[in-house]
C-alpha cells in the first residue's frame, strides 16, 4: 500500500515534489521545541490548492492523516506529524498573487515567508504588521493558522489574524473555498467583515485541523514613522500600570510594541530589572512626537526608568532589526522552548511570581542561565513567555517536566495558552483541554462535521 | 565516525531554520536544486543526529543528497550570527565518513584514482601539466615567490596561466614554478578522502620548500583555501604566506609597479568565489575589486555580494558528480548578472569561470561575456 500511495501522490506533485526517504522525513522531525522526533509516511510539497486538495481526496480515500507544515519553526510541535501519514511542506506556494495600493491589501499564497512579502510591501511603500519573529523563515499561512503573536504590532493591533481579510482553504473533504462572500463575486476582500457570520476568523486559529490554507488576503499599512524607547521597571505591578494607561485609548494604543523581558543573562540587554522596549510610530512626526511624550510620561509615571533607546532600536529596527536579522545570538547556546500564552492586564505580576517560584527558585534555572520571562502589551492584556534553553538529548526530558508543571500552575490561575497543539498532550494542551468545556465540545463538532474522517491534522489540537 | 567529533555542535542546533534561506532570498545552492528540508543545514543536523544516535544509516541515496551541495559555505554565513555552528566542519566530516564507508559518487571515486595516479583531479597526465608554458619559455624552480598553479587553469584553462606570468612580470616579478607540483588536495578534502589530502600537503609542502619561496601565489582560491587554511591542520605551520593573486596584483598596484597602459572602459560585474570569501577571515573581497578599479572598468556590483554571493555551483564536487546541477545553479547568478547590465562577468577563479561558461553556453539568450580578471589584466597591459 505505502508504494501505491508514493505511486498516487507521486502522479499529483511530480517526483521531484514527494519523497519517503529516511533521511528527508528526518529532516523533518523537529521544530524548534523539546518535543519528541515525530516522523511521517511522505513528505509532499505541492505547488497549486488543485494539488492540494487531490492530495486530501485520496488521504480521505485511503484515510491518511495529513500534517501542514509551514516554515517549521513553532516552539510547539505545530505541524509535526503525529501519526505518520502525509506532511505537506507548504513552502513551495510562496507567490506574492496581489499587492493593491489602492485599496491597502496583499494576497500571498500561505507559504509566502513574511520576508518575502515584507520586501514586496517596502517596494511600493507599504508595510505589513504584525508579524511573527521568526519572520525570516516563518510562513503567512502557518501563523495565521496558529494566531502567531508577534511581538512586532501586537501591542497596537492584537495577535495575527485581525487583519486577514478572506482566506482560501481546502476542506477536509477536499473542496476548494473562499472565506469572503465578496471573492465570489469578484472582487478580492477588501474589508475584514463578509456577510452573515464571520467564516474567515472560524478557521483562524484553527491549527489547520478545519481546513489548508492555500492563499491569504491581508490588510497592509502606509509605513508610518517610527521611534524607539527603553525602561527599566523594578516590579510586574509597576509594568502593569504602564500597561494600562498605554492600552486603555482602545482602538488607538499608544504603542506599536511593547516588550518586557527579564531575561537569562545570556541575552540580558539593560542590567538588572525588567527590561521594556517600545516602538512607538505615527503617520505624522505631530502624532509620533505626541505618542512618544505619552509613552515616556506613563511609564516614568508608572516607575518605568528611562534608559537608552538604542536597546529598543537594535531590537525593533523596522528594516535592520534584531528580528529581521535572525535573532542574532539568540541560539548560540542551543535550542529554546517555550511555555507561552496570555494573561488580562493585572495578572502579569501573579505569573511572574509562579515563575520565579517553580524555575528560578525550585528548579535554579536562571542560576544556570537557561531560562528566562518575557512577553509583550497586547490590547488589555499581556503576552507571556517562558524560555529554557537546553542542551539536546541530555536535558530535553527535564525541560520538559519543568515545563509541564509551570503550565499546570499556570493554567490553574486562568493562563490562556498560545496553542493546544503539540508535545503530545504536554505543556498547555494536557492543562487546557480538561478546562475548555462547552467551548471544546463545540470546536469538536465543528470538526466532526468538516472532518468526518478525522484526517487533517489529526490529534493536533482536537482529540 | 567522523561526524562525531562535533556531537555537541550537532545537539546545539536551535532549527531556527535560516540556513536554508527564506524562500525569498535563497541563499543555499542545495535546497535550490532540493526544495526538501534535508538539503539545509537544519536539515543536515537533524540527520546527523540521527545517524549519531543509531536511528538513520549512511546510504548511498543519502550520499547523494549530502554529495549535491557546493560546500559554499552560505549556510555557515548565516550561522555565524545564530547558532555559530561549524557547518561546513560538520559536513565535510559527513563526507569523510561517506569516503571511508564507500559510498562516495562513481566520479568522485575516478577522481580520487587520478589524483593518486596522476596527481590531479582531471584524469589528465601529470607530465602534460606544464604544456601550458609557452615554448622556449623558462621559468625558474626557485624564486622568492613561487606560482603554485593548481590544476585546473594548467589543464582546462591554460591562457589563465600564462596571463598570471605575463601580469606579474610586467610588475617585475618572476615567479618559480615547479613541475613536481601535485594536485592542492582541495578536491580531496572536499569529497571527504583525507588521507589523500594529507600526502597531497606533504609533498607540496616539500616541493614549495625547495624552491626557497617566502610567498607562494595561487590564482585558484580552492588552492588558496587549502593551502592557507588546511595545510597548517593536515602539515603543521607553513614555511611560507599564502596569497591570492589579486591580493598579490593589488600590493603591486599600491606599490606602483603593476601600470595598465590603457583603461578598459567597459561595464563589467564582479563574482565573488566563495573559497576567497566566506572561508576566509579576513576575506579577500576588496582586492579583485581594486584591480579591477586600476584597470579602469566601470564596476557594477551585483545585488548580491561578497559573503551574501549567490555560489557559482561549481564547488564541493558538485560540478564532477552533477554537472548539470552546477550550472543550474550558475544560471541563476548568469541571471543576476545580466540584471546589472554589464557586458562581462568577471571572476578570479578557474573553476567559477568554467561553471559560469557552461551557464552561458546552456543559455543561447544570454549575452554577457564571462571573464577571469587576469584575462581583463592583460588586455589593459596589452593595450
Amino acid at each position: 500500500m505505502h508504494t501505491y500511495i508514493h505511486r498516487v501522490l507521486e502522479n499529483i506533485v511530480g517526483p521531484e515534489n514527494i519523497t519517503d526517504k529516511d533521511f528527508d522525513i528526518e529532516a523533518y522531525t523537529r521544530d524548534l521545541g523539546a518535543g519528541d522526533e515525530k516522523r511521517a509516511s511522505f513528505v509532499v510539497r505541492p505547488n497549486t490548492n488543485e494539488q492540494v486538495s487531490t492530495i486530501v481526496h485520496v488521504a480521505n480515500r485511503y484515510r491518511i492523516p495529513i500534517y501542514v507544515r509551514g516554515g517549521g519553526t513553532t516552539h510547539h510541535g505545530a505541524g509535526q506529524p503525529i501519526q505518520g501519514g502525509i506532511l505537506l511542506d507548504m513552502t513551495r506556494m510562496n507567490k506574492i498573487i496581489e499587492i493593491d495600493e489602492e485599496n491597502l491589501t496583499a494576497t500571498v499564497e500561505a507559504g509566502c515567508t513574511w520576508y518575502k512579502l515584507y520586501k514586496a510591501l517596502k517596494e511600493v511603500g507599504l508595510a505589513h504588521d504584525p508579524r511573527e519573529q521568526g519572520g525570516r523563515v516563518g510562513t503567512v499561512g502557518a501563523s495565521i493558522a496558529k494566531i502567531g503573536s508577534g511581538p512586532i504590532g501586537v501591542s497596537k493591533r492584537g495577535r495575527l489574524g485581525w487583519d486577514v481579510l478572506g482566506l482560501e482553504v481546502v476542506l477536509p473533504t477536499g473542496e476548494i473555498t473562499k472565506t469572503a462572500a465578496v471573492e465570489y463575486m469578484g472582487t478580492r476582500p477588501f474589508e475584514n467583515r463578509g456577510i452573515g457570520p464571520d467564516i474567515t476568523h472560524f478557521f483562524i486559529g484553527s491549527m489547520g485541523e478545519l481546513g489548508i490554507f492555500t492563499e491569504v488576503t491581508l490588510r497592509v499599512s502606509p509605513i508610518p514613522h517610527d521611534d524607539y524607547l527603553y525602561f527599566n521597571f523594578t516590579n510586574y505591578k509597576d509594568l502593569e500600570k504602564a500597561g494600562d494607561a498605554l492600552s486603555r485609548p482602545v482602538g488607538d494604543e499608544l504603542v506599536f510594541t511593547l516588550q518586557h523581558d527579564v531575561s537569562a543573562p545570556w541575552i540580558r540587554k539593560g542590567g538588572t530589572g525588567i527590561d521594556v522596549e517600545a516602538w512607538i510610530c505615527g503617520y505624522s512626526m505631530e502624532e509620533l512626537e505626541f505618542r512618544r511624550r505619552k509613552v515616556r510620561e506613563i511609564c516614568v509615571e508608572a516607575g518605568g526608568k528611562e534608559g537608552d533607546p538604542d536597546i529598543a532600536e537594535k531590537i525593533f529596527h523596522r528594516h535592520e532589526g534584531y528580528h529581521w536579522k535572525g535573532l542574532p545570538d539568540y541560539f548560540t547556546k542551543g535550542p529554546v522552548d517555550y511555555v507561552s500564552g496570555y494573561c488580562p492586564l493585572y495578572s502579569l505580576h501573579e505569573y511572574y511570581d509562579l515563575y520565579s517560584k517553580i524555575v528560578i527558585k525550585k528548579h535554579r534555572m536562571e542560576a544556570e542561565g537557561k531560562t528566562g520571562f518575557g512577553g509583550w502589551l497586547i490590547p488589555r492584556g499581556w503576552g507571556i513567555y517562558v524560555e529554557f534553553v537546553y542542551t539536546d538529548p541530555e536535558e530535553r526530558s527535564k525541560i520538559l517536566e519543568i515545563g509541564d508543571e509551570l503550565a499546570k500552575n499556570f493554567c490553574k490561575i486562568g493562563f490562556l495558552p498560545e496553542q493546544l497543539g503539540g508535545h503530545q498532550g504536554l505543556h498547555m494542551a494536557r492543562h487546557s483541554i480538561p478546562r475548555l468545556g462547552p467551548w471544546y465540545e463545540l470546536t469538536k463538532r465543528f470538526k466532526r462535521m468538516l472532518d468526518p474522517n478525522n484526517i487533517l491534522n489529526p490529534g493536533l489540537m482536537i482529540r | 565516525m567522523h561526524v562525531s567529533k562535533y556531537y555537541e555542535d550537532i545537539w546545539r542546533c536551535g532549527r531556527c531554520a535560516y540556513c536554508g534561506g527564506s524562500w525569498d532570498d535563497d541563499c543555499c545552492p542545495s535546497r535550490f536544486l532540493n526544495g526538501f528540508q534535508s538539503a539545509t543545514g537544519k536539515g543536515k543536523m537533524l540527520i546527523a543526529r540521527a545517524i549519531m544516535s543509531g536511528q538513520l544509516e549512511y546510504s548511498s541515496p543519502l550520499a547523494e543528497n549530502l554529495y549535491k551541495c557546493s560546500l559554499c559555505g552560505a549556510c555557515e554565513d548565516i550561522c555565524n550570527v545564530l547558532g555559530k555552528l561549524p557547518l561546513l566542519d560538520i559536513l565535510h566530516s559527513m563526507r569523510a565518513d561517506l569516503f571511508e564507508a564507500g559510498l562516495t559518487m562513481p566520479r568522485h571515486k575516478e577522481i580520487v584514482a587520478s589524483c593518486k595516479e596522476n596527481h590531479n583531479p582531471y584524469l589528465e597526465r601529470h607530465e602534460d601539466k606544464m604544456r601550458w608554458l609557452p615554448k622556449g619559455k623558462v621559468l625558474s624552480r626557485k624564486g622568492d615567490v613561487h606560482f603554485f598553479m593548481g590544476c585546473t587553469a594548467p589543464y582546462k584553462n591554460p591562457e589563465l596561466c600564462r596571463a598570471l606570468i605575463r601580469t606579474t612580470e610586467a610588475a617585475g616579478v618572476r615567479v618559480a614554478v615547479t613541475p613536481e607540483e601535485w594536485c592542492c588536495g582541495s578536491v580531496m578534502l572536499r569529497i571527504g578522502a583525507r588521507d589523500l589530502a594529507e600526502d597531497l600537503a606533504k609533498h607540496n609542502v616539500e616541493a614549495i620548500e625547495q624552491s626557497g619561496a617566502s610567498t607562494v601565489v595561487t590564482h585558484c582560491p580552492g588552492c588558496y583555501d587549502t593551502l592557507k587554511s588546511d595545510y597548517p591542520r593536515l602539515v603543521g605551520d607553513l614555511p611560507f604566506k599564502v596569497l591570492h593573486i589579486t591580493e598579490l596584483m593589488r600590493n603591486l598596484i599600491d606599490e606602483n609597479k603593476l601600470r595598465f597602459k590603457s583603461e578598459v572602459e567597459e561595464r563589467v560585474t564582479y563574482h565573488d568565489p566563495c573559497h576567497l570569501g566566506r572561508f576566509h577571515h579576513p576575506s579577500v573581497y576588496d582586492d579583485a575589486r581594486a584591480v579591477l578599479e586600476a584597470i579602469g572598468v566601470k564596476l557594477i556590483e551585483m545585488e548580491r555580494t561578497r559573503e551574501k554571493s549567490w555560489c557559482c555551483g561549481a564547488g564541493g564536487g558538485l560540478k564532477s558528480a552533477f554537472p548539470n546541477l552546477a550550472v543550474k545553479v550558475a544560471k541563476r547568478r548568469i541571471a543576476e548578472a545580466e540584471e546589472t547590465g554589464a557586458k562581462y562577468l568577471v571572476t578570479a577563479c578557474p573553476f567559477c569561470l568554467r561553471n559560469l561558461k557552461d551557464a552561458v553556453e546552456a543559455t543561447p539568450s544570454t549575452k554577457i561575456e564571462v571573464l577571469d580578471v587576469l584575462e581583463l589584466a592583460s588586455w589593459a597591459l596589452d593595450s
